[in-house]
């Protein structure tokens, strides 16, 4: 495969329903209940699989805080995936998710850009937000939908290839990278399989 | 006669050609073509009612006869009209077989054209061989005789139908079965007697009437788009903004028909056509100009600046030279053609400046008179420029290079804001989301435009006008120098928005003008802080001169980070007093604010005016928490954008140092808030800024505490066992340990103030506290700005002034590509533009070329400059057949529109079809688009139909019948023949089909 191809993804809610926490699970493995209040953004790279192929996400780790909306406003620009993220025993954070969506209808540029929605601690058991109800959300806005908990690594992996699938299946992605290659792109080329990266993912 | 000797025939006969083989001497056809030549020449000049000639002509005597039914004496000149006859009669048994009577009406037709003459000849014919009648005979048409009054009507025996026209030597039931004679004798297989009255049984005949109109004006037919707006009733033909569609008409002539009875009900052989119990059925045909690629003048220009495109990427490939480099090797030194022109520029810049101000000042009425004036003399250069003229070719009257007035004229037009401010179609005063909305709502695309009507548009739109590349680049310079004018007088620009919120849709030229407007504003923003904080100041200092001291100690000066203890004991110096003393501030600052303007509050740090966080009181103070105002991080274009995602994604760099990078933002919300919140703690600022933090469910509390005792304690043995190690270390991070800014100060309870950080910002090492005990209270007008105003705008002017002419181009033509197709999607009534660029139009099929046009845009038109060698000129060609489509239908449906203004049904089936059925409720309309010339139109209208002075431009005569075709014992099947008689043509068709229609 001669194809370089690299995306990138990023993770957008309100503050405290733990995007970081998410990132790090899925990128390091580790989890940490006093982890930082992030400000601006953080970045991470980070490799999963795809049909047997290795595809490179960039993760753009946000902070949500309103006052970083301005500053983080353009880091929309390219981003092949956006992870909106609720905590399912906050219900203020799941609504305001339609702010959120507004804000990527406003900065986000890409046509075929494909939406995840993942409700987040679901280990805790004070849950405001019953699983149903983020589903009809998530379809009604054309969204996909996973629950997870970065805590007890639930759903985690699963949330970032099935977004790496959804990518790479939708047309413009695959077909060229002409319409993607104003965006930086840290080129790294997508390799065959190799074993000893099996059974790596966490 | 050897030009006529080449003349071929083609008849309808068996034979194929009539064939001349010797070419050195007349041959007998070309003898008999001589000798009519003589025969119609001296009938012509003598006009005698009948003569007769006798020819000779391949061993047969043909005789031929001209017979004018009305004498010629009493033939006035308001009736002019003829029934001429050249009359052929053969010999009884053995008449001339068809092709010999095909060579006799060729001869006719070369013999009438070689004599200018313009009379139909009709080849008469034996009664038994009606067979032998040759349908086709045209007089050759001269436009000199066309000029003379000599205009014939030429009438068709069957046509006195009418009996007031009817002359002394004919009969109705004669004509009609002549005609039908034919009718008979071509559909026949065998011509019988007996089988005649059957046939006769079976015929109708229909009469149909044709009245044309054509020769329609070449400006009117544009406005259709008045019609629908019921405030502007004539639209401004010069209000285009650019040139599209035909430049003239593109309906050539409009057939207003009329057949009775309709071919569908059954006839009666002898019918009055005046007679209204005739049913009548009206159509209207419509005939379209022939399209062609030099008529759509819209498309024309886009192919123009396409060109340029091509040309200055080639340049890209070769030297890759800059657009002041191309200039001067063009001799066009841009200082030299200014100069003249500049002083009058900028003078009438501050002209325009002064006028917006004053606009409702009355003094300036004369002022604004001139200047409206002015606009009048802009249209009409950019008329000249432009692409319109009667010229077909429109593109050849634009300058290759517009002259220095030209372009001063194009500027003026473009910095001029030709609309009243207060207008809602003004474009300061739509919406930005309306502005910046793709061209086709349910189509996202990634070609960068610009907002329809703002300044780059327009600038864009004016590039079709100039032809060459060298004049647009000369162009873009002179718009730079105004956009540097702007800027140096602090000026914003027109038509572009001036707000932080820059689109990632728009393409960079717009962005980095935005971003001047937005520099505007803020250098604007920051002087007027500056003025209002010296007033300021100077009233304290008459009215307190403690208050100079007060504010020194308070953090209002502007040296760099004082270590975070000072500051503390500093505020804890000012002890008790210190709350005094901002009271009796606050009571001064009421004072100042009642003489001065709203913007003291951002001088005034704990004044009412604040907005504040309601409800929420500060921990250690008695005042709701003021929200404080910060500073904007400023917008980003697109490069900038990328250059910042570049840095931020560097993989080398650590965490540290991104997180350093953006806690600038973070430390100048700490500034102001700690400046609006005197006596404020870091959890006052949690619970402004980040609100999840702040937590206020008491069993989370709890949870909280009891979890921060656990780390404590583990701190604490940690500590232990560090202390065996090494004791003297932590005696410096002890302080930070000691994280407590009540000062003694005893915290209060309820309005909010209920709730602690939570678990994430509890800590005391986190970046969040660090920044916090760097923060001093400054306010945000002597923070060290986040966005510097004149390096922004020095760069973005700096990028206006260095653009690549290839870059300029694209972003030219991608502006140009995507608007076209917004213009022409946009309904008037459906938009918030103005009507200028709401071309589009509610009617299904122009929705489709609109999206197929977009659609192939999206596809064609690179996102990025390609290649010099890349380019392939054919693979654009789709663009612009898109286009020239969209031009095409356009033009015939406004057409249509303004000839049928509101009769739907009528124009979709024209538009459609081209042709439209008339229903008895559209009549009135369409008569009187046809006859509204004629003076008593009313009156001649009451007999219902047409009025009866008017003669109809072709009359048609239509028989139709049944008969068993080819065999005597085949299947009976419907046949049609059409006569069909016009001033220059008498054609005869039949035709043998199974339809009955």
């Amino acid at each position: 495969m001669e194809e370089e191809k690299q995306y990138k993804v990023l993770l957008i809610g309100d503050s405290d329903v733990g995007k970081t926490s998410i990132v790090k699970r899925f990128s390091d493995d580790t989890f940490d209940e006093e982890v930082l209040t992030t400000i601006g953004v953080e970045f991470k790279m980070k490799e999963v699989k795809v049909d047997g192929k290795k595809v490179d996400l960039c993760i753009w780790d946000t902070a949500g805080q309103e006052k970083f909306r301005a500053l983080i406003s353009s880091y929309y620009r390219g981003a092949h995936g956006i992870i909106l993220t609720y905590d399912v025993t906050k219900r203020d954070t799941f609504e305001n998710l339609n702010y959120w969506l507004n804000e990527v209808e406003n900065f986000a540029n890409r046509s075929n850009l494909v939406k995840l929605l993942v409700g987040n601690k679901i280990d805790k058991e004070n849950r405001e937000i019953s699983r149903e109800e983020g589903a009809e959300f998530a379809k009604k806005k054309a969204m996909l939908f996973i629950e997870c908990s970065a805590k007890t690594k639930i759903g985690i992996q699963q949330a970032f290839e099935e977004l790496a699938q959804k990518i790479i299946e939708s047309p413009q992605n695959t077909q060229s990278s002409s319409s993607s290659s104003q965006q930086r792109q840290k080129t790294v080329k997508i390799e065959e399989e190799e074993p000893q990266y099996q059974g790596c993912s966490c | 006669m050897v030009r006529s000797s080449r003349y071929k025939h083609q008849h309808d006969g068996n034979d194929d050609f009539f064939e001349i083989t010797d070419y050195t001497q007349a041959s007998s056809w070309e003898n008999l073509i001589a000798r009519l030549e003589e025969i119609i020449q001296s009938s012509c000049e003598s006009r005698k009612s009948s003569f007769e000639h006798s020819i000779q002509y391949n061993n047969s005597h043909y005789q031929l006869v001209y017979i004018s039914p009305i004498n010629t004496s009493t033939l006035n000149k308001s009736e002019i009209s003829k029934i001429s006859k050249l009359k052929y009669n053969a010999l009884r048994d053995n008449g001339p077989n068809v092709t010999e009577l095909s060579t006799l009406l060729s001869a006719f037709s070369i013999a009438l054209h070689n004599c200018a003459c313009y009379l139909p000849a009709f080849v008469g014919f034996d009664e038994k061989r009606y067979e032998n009648f040759i349908g086709y005979m045209y007089a050759p048409i001269s436009s000199k005789s066309l000029e003379n009054e000599d205009h014939f009507f030429v009438k068709f025996a069957t046509e006195s139908i009418i009996l007031s026209t009817l002359s002394p030597n004919q009969n109705i039931a004669e004509s009609f079965e002549k005609q039908l004679k034919i009718f008979y004798s071509k559909i026949s297989v065998d011509p019988d007697d007996r089988n005649w009255d059957q046939f006769l049984n079976l015929s109708t005949t229909s009469t149909k009437y044709t009245y044309i109109k054509g020769n329609w004006n070449d400006i009117d037919w544009r406005n259709a788009a008045s019609l629908s707006s019921s405030t502007s009733s004539s639209v401004d033909y010069d209000n285009e903004i650019f040139r599209w569609g035909y430049p003239m008409d593109p309906i050539n002539e409009l057939h207003y028909c009329v057949i009775s009875p309709p071919i569908k009900s059954t006839h009666i052989l002898e019918n009055d056509f005046q007679s209204s119990q005739t049913p009548k059925s009206w159509f209207v045909k419509v005939l379209f100009r022939k399209p062609h690629n030099s008529l759509f003048q819209l498309s024309i220009g886009v192919i123009n600046i396409f060109t340029s495109y091509v040309e200055s990427i080639k340049l890209m490939s070769q030297y890759n030279p800059s657009i002041q480099q191309i200039l001067t090797d063009y001799n066009l030194n841009k200082t030299s053609s200014t100069n003249p022109s500049s002083s009058s520029k900028q003078k009438y810049q501050s002209q325009h400046h002064n006028k917006t101000q004053n606009a409702s000042d009355q003094n300036e009425y004369n002022d604004d008179d001139n200047q409206s004036q002015n606009y009048k003399g802009t249209d009409s250069i950019l008329k000249t420029m432009g692409t319109f003229t009667k010229s077909l070719a429109s593109s050849l009257s634009s300058p290759l290079i517009p002259t220095s007035r030209e372009l001063e004229q194009l500027l003026q037009s473009l910095f001029t804001d030709s609309k009243d401010p207060s207008d809602i179609y003004h474009f300061d005063n739509i919406p930005e989301e309306d502005l910046n909305a793709p061209p086709l709502t349910n189509k996202s695309t990634r070609i960068k435009r610009a907002p329809i009507d703002s300044l780059f548009f327009s600038f864009s739109l004016m590039c079709l006008n100039i032809q060459s590349l060298v004049g647009v680049l000369l162009f873009w310079s002179e718009f730079v120098d105004e956009i540097k004018w702007h800027w140096e007088h602090q000026i914003l620009i027109p038509r572009t928005f001036s707000s932080s919120h820059i689109s990632v849709n728009n393409c960079l030229i717009f962005q980095k003008l935005q971003m001047i407007n937005y520099c505007v504003k803020k250098r604007h923003e920051y002087q007027n802080y500056q003025e209002t904080e010296e007033q300021y100041n100077s009233t304290n200092n008459n009215n307190n001169n403690e208050d100079n001291d007060n504010s020194n100690q308070n953090g209002w000066d502007d040296e760099d980070v004082i270590p975070t203890t000072p500051t503390i004991k500093g505020k804890e110096e000012g002890g008790w007093d210190f709350d005094e003393q901002l009271e009796g501030l606050d009571d001064q600052l009421e004072k100042s604010n009642l003489l001065n303007n709203e913007q003291q509050e951002e001088i005034d740090p704990v004044s009412n005016n604040n907005k504040k966080l309601t409800g929420q009181y500060l921990l250690y103070e008695d005042r709701e928490i003021n929200i404080p105002k910060t500073q904007d991080f400023g917008p980003m274009t697109d490069d900038m954008v990328n250059d910042h995602l570049n840095e931020m994604s560097d993989i080398e760099m650590t965490q540290e140092k991104r997180l350093e990078l953006q806690t600038v933002t973070l430390l100048s919300d700490m500034q102001s808030f700690k400046y609006s919140n005197p006596g404020c703690v870091f959890e006052d600022f949690i619970r402004w800024h980040s609100n999840g933090d702040w937590i206020t469910k008491p069993n989370e509390m709890e949870s909280i505490n009891i979890r921060l005792k656990q780390l404590k304690q583990e701190e604490l043995d940690k500590q232990k066992i560090a202390d065996e190690f090494t004791s003297d270390q932590y005696d410096e991070i002890k302080p930070i340990d000691e994280f407590d800014e009540s000062k003694g100060r005893e915290r209060k309870s309820n309005y909010g103030r209920e709730g602690c950080l939570s678990l994430r910002m509890a800590g005391n090492d986190t970046i969040w506290k660090k920044t916090w005990a760097k923060a001093k209270p400054i306010p945000i007008s002597k923070q060290k700005p986040l966005f510097d105003f004149n390096k922004q705008a020095t760069n973005a002017i700096s990028y206006l002034e260095n653009i690549l002419p290839s870059d300029l181009i694209h972003q030219i033509m991608s502006v140009i590509l995507t608007s076209i197709a917004t213009i022409f999607s946009n309904e008037k009534n459906k938009s918030n533009l103005s009507s200028e660029y709401c071309l589009g139009m509610d009617f299904q099929p122009m929705r489709q070329l609109v999206e197929k046009y977009f659609e192939t845009v999206n596809q064609t038109w690179p996102s990025q400059i390609p290649n010099y060698e890349s380019i392939k000129s054919k693979d654009f060609d789709p663009i612009f057949k898109t286009l020239q489509d969209i031009e095409n239908s356009y033009s015939k449906l406004i057409s249509l529109k303004t000839k049928f203004s509101k009769l739907n049904r009528v124009i979709y089936n024209l538009y459609r079809d081209g042709c439209s059925d008339i229903l008895d409720n559209e009549f009135d309309s369409v008569s009187y688009l046809f006859f509204n010339e004629i003076d008593d139109y009313e009156y001649e209208m009451e007999n219902n139909g047409i009025p009866t002075s008017i003669q109809p431009n072709v009359k048609e005569y239509i028989t139709r019948s049944y008969s068993p075709r080819p065999y005597k014992t085949s299947q009976i099947m419907p046949h049609k023949m059409y006569t069909h008689i016009s001033p220059y043509e008498c054609r005869i068709a039949t035709s043998i089909s199974e339809e009955d229609i």
